[in-house]
């Protein structure tokens, strides 16, 4: 604590006029002054006894007593050896004996916080003060090495000062020679002392020092479209988070996860499934537009990512019975990267993200940034992971039944998923026998990973490889099942094994810079990813015959697979950069990258011994006995990750390309008032995206030209203006027009100001306050309406056509949001505890809503494209972190984040698609988007004594009731640390609170159904939600959750113990996530729904919660 | 049996339509198209594109025309849905058809696809007539037979009340007025009578027509005119559309053109109700191979699927030879010709073949006017079974024969379902669609009670 007093006092002193500069102009803690020791402290008693001392030493314990700092000229020799004995005199009289005989006299400052120590002959130190030197010098960051600019840099005792250029140099001329002391300062980082001699001999010298970053957020550099920024500088709160800290304290096991474990207030992350590559739906302080896109924009090393291969109408469109699509689910395209390739995450919520990025990023943008090399020695990087996964709240199985058929005989088939949805189950009309086998899904999975990483480089070359392997079983279970000369009709397979049983990934991320020269940088990036998704299998074996969805018959005695699916899928980003740095004061450069991404779906396909379509009549088997199945011998087995070479559906389904090229021009300035001038063309992207399947894949080329311009103004390093203009040349709808976005932000660092309150409690105080305006643009189909390719089969063949499919409204414009963020940072002394808060307050005006056309029209019956609702979403957003303790013995680190956010349909217009009022998902005046009815259930009762409840048997309302919202209201993340034993052995946990939002539970029991016994309230809920089921069957309830996130332990093995085994470290952490669950949910899992796109939910019935993870790993750097 | 590709040969019966309208895998070729992907007005705006426009006419009518079939099918007695084929809660509904409103699920969809397939097929008449010329008198000629089966498959499912409303792909809607079903099938006659002004080389496309002008004005009751409109249609013409379901699967095509999505979800029952047609009695009675139910080796009935359209590829007739002398027949009883009435019948049943391989057996005059109509109607049934004719006949016997609703249509408990009760209705005439969307954003519609059913 005392060494940050002297700090600040010597940040007092340059700015006190005591001997010293008025520039630069510091406000920092100036008026500290008061409460600190040092302050009038020259009456104060001195008291010592001293032998055989350096004089030097005697006057700083002298001004250790005073608490006051010390100043000498260069020209002062204070070498000799003294002894004296003092007791209660005053602070002038001890220097003056202490100095007696030296040739140097003391003083005390004007303001009394400093004691001056000069030769006694004036007249020669002013001689001598006219011989001056030269300081030249680089600031650095401690850890990147790289140079800071904006520093500023003074010669204590003198007016001699700079502020760094921005590649962290700095020269002051006119530097009296003699010893010094050399300060740097910059909001964000702790101040940096060096002392420096300049003689005769050595009039100019120079200087590197490194200054240690706070380890507050206001010393961020963030990356932006227009180059980077520190974050104080942006008026709007960008989130910067660090990969590796959060992998290190949970098991993330792809970018989804880490997202969700980064905690970012306002960010959701919903699942949907707890299953290996479920893909993910992230939203960003909530939901903003009705009908278009609320998904962020993903950028990637500064190559936009496609983020939307996993919209509802390309879920997966590998082929089931009837050419249907089957929405099983494939992983979110960020989830094709390694998340231990990434560096850096920021997240970019507010009015910034549009002007920065165009109309793709209304909904926010996450920027990725990965792992660079640095200048060195190779240094190498092996670890494993190795997960137990276990199911929560799972259910143990699911029944087939059979029973007696509509005739009354004895050979009607439930079939697995019939069943599943209680088609058998008749209210005490049918006797149906039941015979099942269980498709036990609480099984062990397990996941295991190798990472293999190399960094290094030269001062001209790094590079950084590092390649990985991810093989992750999940946790269903599919049964093998024999068929003893069974008839097993039409099967339908569960939804439940439609989703992913395996997933293998394989990936290689290099980047490589090259630095020829010091004005001329070359950044390449290549990010690759091999994935592998295999859905979940049911083997039959036996002598039986079934067909499946009738697609094909079994032939007596031969065996059945059924493969429920899969996916293989390519995904490379690869990317670019010239960064031309002329001067120090400029810098232009661009870039090129693109991203592709090919999936190739599969269906169920492997139906051995069988060719697609019927495979032998069914009366072959006539005389087989209607239906037996018996659960296969030993234990059910997971079938999954096999190639099917046979495979019959297997679509090239989807090619997404994205072509970013941008150049940028970035002018920087420094003038007495520091106006930064920044101005770029970027980014110019160009996305096509290409389907080749069936469903409603919408193919659209989406084109954005633009260029934005930023010019940031620095007042006096305490206040900022950042104002950001982006132009769009044109967007996938009217291709003359453009689109223009504004941004306004500025933030004041209060505590540099003079009038703010003298105290220590609060070290930094900057108000922050963002204004932008931000689009999301309607698809083009919208606009213009019109054709459609689509395959169509006539007269035979399989031939393409054009198909009248949309109705364009020429007249429509973007949906335009405006968007204020306001919030404060406050920061403590010695970093002890920052707090952020946001309001963000975003009004959405024109938003696009369907309008109806009557069905005469023959068009489709959505309708058209109109401007005619309005939308508003606020949020708050808290952050607070804390560091209680902070040294070198122990860590200990709690902190915590919140925020709520509201969403409110504010105008609807008329005739808005607006769904009926026993509708689910009705779009309502004053309440959100995504809101959630239901019929109420006004009363039940099991008439007919049979034990269930009918549907006959339940009173339902006429109309839905509101329920809630599909999104948190509400959402929170608190987190603890811990590090000993010199921060080698570190303690973490986090927990997570969610709600209310809703979710829709499905009640059923072990057997996926309400069976006669089961309580008649939950049976009256089940029933309900079938009868009322028009797009889900679950029951809405509005639930809230606290989960225990992460708990995880991480050891470093001593340096003695590694070393022996040539490594710099070996480290060891157990890591465990979801490990307990509190909720009011009756369901599976509050957290996880069915439908992982657009703006409405489903229910949990098909899905797995997610797994509980133990993770061990070890890593070892050579 | 002639398939579509009659249609297609006929029109590239000349070498220069050949190489301009009809070469359809150089559409495939030169497309490189994918999916889903929007064409631009600029595209439609030219030779192949009003080419594409034309196929996907075509196209969206076999979807349209298939989806009604079953439909249609499905709100008669032809077939039963075994009810734990439901495959979700939407067909579960629209299998308990009987509530009137639960019926217009399906009844809008098909209307729906119905106006959407007449939008594409007069955009496709008018970009052939811009593109084509004189050359493209085959696809303008196939349009219009298309476009009049689109009228008279309205016609006969709907009440009158019809909207029909003008529409095309630069946005432009005029909401249209409620027509009248005779004003439908009138405008059926209109398209026939269009297409057959054009002159073309193509006698299954002019026998197409001919069905649809003789359909239209059956319809009408104007006998005479109907059969001599399709008096040199030959008995074995059939004209239709097949199908290949595993291609379907294979490719994905986006249009699902005929029947049978799900092969065994759909059988026959005998005389569902208490009103039905006694399909399963007659079949196995008479061996009667146009309603064939599945049978076991030995040749015995086991099984009520119906395997009409269990094999992969199958055809379903848009106009045929037999219907064709059916209309004759019909013409003959109205006019008391008996005899000829009787030949009539017994031409068609001449076509079809018993499961033992001879021809069904000839018939004879049942005696009095009721039962010769009876007769008609039955003979109707199964001959054009699973065609999309049943309601229309349906309503023709009350409508033309003064039939009391209740012994036409099936009443009672479904017998295949058990739980499926027909209700009190016993018309089917739903009206453009349940939830009133056509009465609220339509200001030119009226309701069906201000016409005649």
């Amino acid at each position: 604590m005392r060494f940050q007093y002297a700090k600040v006092l010597a940040l007092v002193l340059v700015s006190s006029g005591i001997g010293v500069s008025q520039e630069p102009e510091s406000h920092l803690g100036r008026n500290f002054t008061s409460l600190l020791p040092g302050a009038g402290q020259s009456a104060r008693s001195i008291s010592l006894d001293v032998k055989d001392v350096h004089l030097s030493e005697l006057i700083q314990k002298i001004a250790d007593q005073a608490g006051l700092q010390l100043s000498w000229s260069g020209k002062v020799v204070l070498d000799r050896k003294v002894s004296l004995t003092l007791k209660n005199v005053d602070v002038q009289e001890a220097l003056g004996q202490a100095l007696r005989g030296s040739g140097a006299k003391a003083s005390i400052s004007s303001n009394g916080k400093m004691i001056v120590i000069v030769p006694e002959k004036q007249d020669s130190i002013s001689r001598q003060s006219q011989a001056t030197g030269t300081v030249r010098g680089r600031v650095i960051d401690s850890a990147s090495k790289n140079g800071v600019p904006g520093v500023a840099v003074s010669v204590l005792g003198t007016r001699a000062a700079a502020v760094t250029k921005s590649d962290g140099t700095f020269s002051i001329p006119q530097v009296p020679l003699g010893r010094h002391t050399l300060i740097a300062r910059l909001l964000g980082y702790r101040s940096g002392e060096r002392a420096i001699v300049l003689n005769e001999k050595s009039p100019d010298i120079n200087v590197t020092f490194a200054v240690v970053a706070s380890a507050s957020r206001l010393s961020e550099v963030v990356t932006t479209a227009t180059g980077q920024q520190r974050r104080l500088e942006v008026g709007n709160d960008i989130v910067k988070i660090n990969a590796r800290e959060i992998m290190d304290r949970a098991p993330v096991r792809s970018v989804s996860d880490l997202i969700r474990h980064a905690q970012v207030p306002g960010v959701n992350v919903l699942t949907a499934s707890g299953e290996p590559g479920a893909p993910t739906r992230i939203r960003m302080r909530g939901i903003g537009s009705i009908s278009q896109s609320t998904d962020p924009a993903i950028i990637v090393d500064g190559i936009w990512v496609n983020s939307k291969m996993s919209d509802s109408s390309i879920i997966n469109r590998a082929f089931g019975a009837g050419g249907q699509s089957r929405a099983n689910y494939t992983p979110s395209p960020i989830d094709n990267i390694d998340p231990a390739t990434i560096e850096t995450v920021e997240f970019i919520r507010g009015p910034s993200a549009a002007s920065l990025y165009g109309h793709e990023a209304a909904n926010g943008v996450i920027v990725f940034t990965t792992r660079r090399g640095s200048d060195g020695q190779a240094s190498w990087s092996y670890s494993y992971s190795h997960d137990w996964d276990a199911q929560v709240r799972a259910k143990n199985g699911y029944w087939v039944g059979y029973g007696t058929d509509v005739f009354g005989n004895f050979n009607d088939i439930c079939t697995i998923r019939t069943h599943y949805n209680l088609d058998c189950i008749q209210d005490s009309t049918i006797n149906l026998n039941r015979f099942g086998f269980l498709l036990d899904e609480s099984g062990p999975g397990s996941i295991d990973i190798h990472r293999l990483s190399v960094r290094g480089g030269s001062n001209k070359i790094t590079y950084s490889l590092s390649t990985s392997y991810q093989d992750n079983i999940g946790t269903r279970r599919t049964p093998r099942v024999d068929m003893i000369r069974a008839r097993l009709l039409n099967i339908s397979l569960p939804s439940e094994l439609r989703y992913p049983g395996r997933k293998k990934d394989l990936s290689l991320s290099s980047a490589f810079g090259f630095t020829p020269n010091r004005i001329l940088n070359i950044d390449l990036t290549v990010n690759a990813n091999n994935s592998n998704l295999r859905q979940g299998e049911i083997e039959f074996s036996g002598d039986g015959l079934g067909s499946i969805d009738t697609m094909a018959v079994l032939n007596r005695g031969k065996g059945l697979t059924i493969s429920t699916g899969g996916s293989d899928a390519f995904h490379v980003s690869s990317g670019i950069s010239v960064n031309l740095r002329p001067d120090s004061w400029w810098n232009m450069g661009g870039s090129v990258g693109a991203d592709i991404t090919e999936r190739r779906d599969h269906g169920r396909n492997d139906f051995r011994d069988c060719d697609m379509g019927v495979c032998e009549p069914l009366e072959d088997v006539a005389g087989a006995p209607r239906l037996r199945l018996r659960q296969g011998s030993g234990s059910t087995k997971v079938l999954t990750g096999r190639t099917f070479a046979g495979g019959k559906i297997s679509t090239p389904f989807d090619r997404f390309v994205s072509f970013t090229p941008s150049i940028h021009l970035d002018i920087r300035r420094n003038m007495d008032r520091q106006v930064l001038l920044n101005l770029s063309e970027v980014p110019f992207g160009a996305e096509q995206g290409s389907g080749n399947g069936n469903g409603s894949m919408t193919a659209n080329d989406v084109i954005t030209a633009g260029y934005a311009v930023t010019t940031g103004i620095n007042v006096m390093d305490k206040m900022y203006f950042d104002i950001g203009f982006r132009q769009d040349a044109g967007s996938v709808i009217k291709r003359n027009s453009s689109s223009s976005y504004p941004r306004l932000s500025t933030s004041w660092v209060v505590s540099e100001e003079g009038f703010f309150p003298k105290n220590r409690l609060i070290e930094v105080l900057v108000l922050r306050g963002a204004f932008g305006y931000a689009a999301v643009h309607p698809e083009e189909a919208d606009v213009n309406g019109g054709y459609r390719y689509r395959r169509a089969i006539i007269n035979d063949e399989i031939i393409w056509v054009g198909e009248l499919g949309s109705v364009g409204n020429n007249k429509l414009v973007p949906e335009r949001s405006f968007e204020f963020e306001g919030g404060f940072d406050v920061y403590l002394p010695g970093d002890r505890a920052e707090l952020i808060f946001n309001f963000v307050n975003k009004y959405l005006r024109n938003a696009i809503i369907d309008r109806s056309l009557p069905p005469s029209s023959g068009l489709p019956t959505t309708g058209r494209k109109e401007n005619i609702s309005r939308v508003q979403n606020r949020s708050i957003e808290v952050t607070l972190n804390t560091s209680l303790i902070d040294n070198d013995l122990m860590l200990l680190r709690i902190g915590g984040s919140m925020a709520t956010v509201n969403n409110v349909i504010r105008r609807l217009g008329n005739n808005a698609i607006v769904n009926s009022n026993t509708s689910r998902d009705r779009l309502v005046e004053g309440y959100q988007i995504g809101s959630v009815w239901d019929l109420p259930v006004l009363g039940y009762g099991d008439v007919n004594g049979d034990g269930y409840i009918a549907q006959n048997e339940l009173i339902l309302g006429d109309t839905t009731v509101y329920k809630g919202w599909n999104t948190p209201k509400f959402t929170a993340a608190y987190t603890g640390e811990i590090s000993l034993l010199q921060r080698n052995l570190t303690f973490s946990f986090s927990l997570s609170q969610q709600g209310p939002h809703v979710q829709y539970a499905t009640f059923r029991d072990n057997y996926g159904e309400v069976v006669v016994g089961a309580p008649l309230p939950l049976q009256a809920l089940s029933v309900a939600s079938r009868v009322r089921a028009q797009r889900s069957g679950g029951t809405a309830m509005n639930v809230s959750e606290l989960r225990l996130n992460t708990v995880s332990v991480s050891y470093n093995l001593p340096k003695s113990f590694s070393q022996r085994l040539n490594s710099k470290l070996i480290a060891i952490s157990l890591q465990g996530s979801n490990l307990g669950l509190w909720t009011n949910y009756s369901g599976r899992d509050p957290m996880v729904n069915s439908t992982p796109v657009g703006n409405l939910i489903s229910d949990d019935g098909y899905v797995l919660p997610i797994p509980r993870k133990f993770a061990f790993n070890v890593r070892v750097e050579l | 049996m002639i398939k579509l590709r009659s249609i297609i040969g006929a029109c590239i019966g000349s070498p220069l339509v050949l190489l301009a309208a009809c070469n359809l895998n150089s559409i495939t070729d030169s497309a490189n198209s994918i999916d889903g992907e929007l064409i631009t007005p600029d595209v439609i705006e030219s030779k192949e594109g009003a080419r594409w426009v034309y196929l996907g006419a075509v196209a969206r009518f076999n979807d349209f025309f298939g989806r009604n079939t079953m439909g249609v099918a499905r709100f008669t007695d032809e077939v039963s849905v075994l009810p734990d084929k439901f495959q979700d809660a939407n067909d579960a509904r629209i299998n308990n058809i009987r509530p009137e409103e639960e019926s217009y699920y399906v009844a809008g969809d098909i209307l729906t696809r119905g106006q959407s397939t007449k939008v594409q097929l007069q955009q496709a008449t008018q970009l052939i007539d811009k593109y084509y010329g004189s050359s493209g008198s085959a696809m303008k000629v196939h349009s219009q037979a298309l476009l009049g089966l689109f009228y008279i498959i309205i016609a006969d499912n709907y009440c009158s009340g019809i909207a029909i409303s003008e529409s095309n792909y630069g946005g432009e809607f005029i909401p249209g007025p409620a027509l009248s079903r005779d004003s439908l099938y009138m405008r059926a006659v209109a398209s026939a009578d269009n297409g057959l002004s054009i002159n073309i080389d193509s006698v299954p496309l002019n026998n197409l027509l001919k069905g649809v002008k003789a359909r239209a004005l059956n319809n009408l009751g104007r006998y005479k005119e109907a059969a001599e409109a399709i008096a040199d249609v030959p008995d074995a013409f059939s004209l239709g559309e097949i199908f290949s379901f595993s291609e379907i699967r294979a490719e994905g095509v986006g249009y699902q053109p005929l029947v049978p999505i799900a092969i065994d979800k759909y059988h026959i029952l005998n005389s569902k109700g208490l009103n039905g047609v006694i399909w399963v009695a007659d079949s196995s009675a008479h061996q009667d191979m146009r309603i064939p139910v599945r049978t076991n080796a030995a040749g015995n009935y086991i099984y009520p699927l119906q395997p009409e359209y269990f094999s992969a590829k199958k055809m379903i007739a848009f106009f045929s030879g037999a219907e064709a002398r059916l209309i004759e027949a019909e013409y003959h009883l109205q006019e008391g010709n008996i005899p000829q009435f009787i030949e009539k019948i017994n031409s068609v049943r001449r076509l079809y073949k018993q499961r033992s391989g001879s021809t069904l057996p000839d018939i004879v005059d049942p005696g009095n006017h009721n039962s010769r109509v009876d007769l008609l109607f039955k003979e109707r049934a199964y001959t054009l079974y699973l065609t999309g004719r049943r309601i229309a006949d349906m309503r023709r016997l009350t409508s033309h024969y003064g039939r009391e609703p209740e012994t036409v249509w099936p009443t009672g408990k479904s017998e295949g379902a058990q739980f499926i009760m027909y209700g009190s209705n016993y018309f089917f005439v739903p009206e453009v669609q349940g939830n009133g969307s056509e009465a609220n954003l339509n200001p030119n519609y009226n309701r069906c009670e201000n016409y005649d059913i």
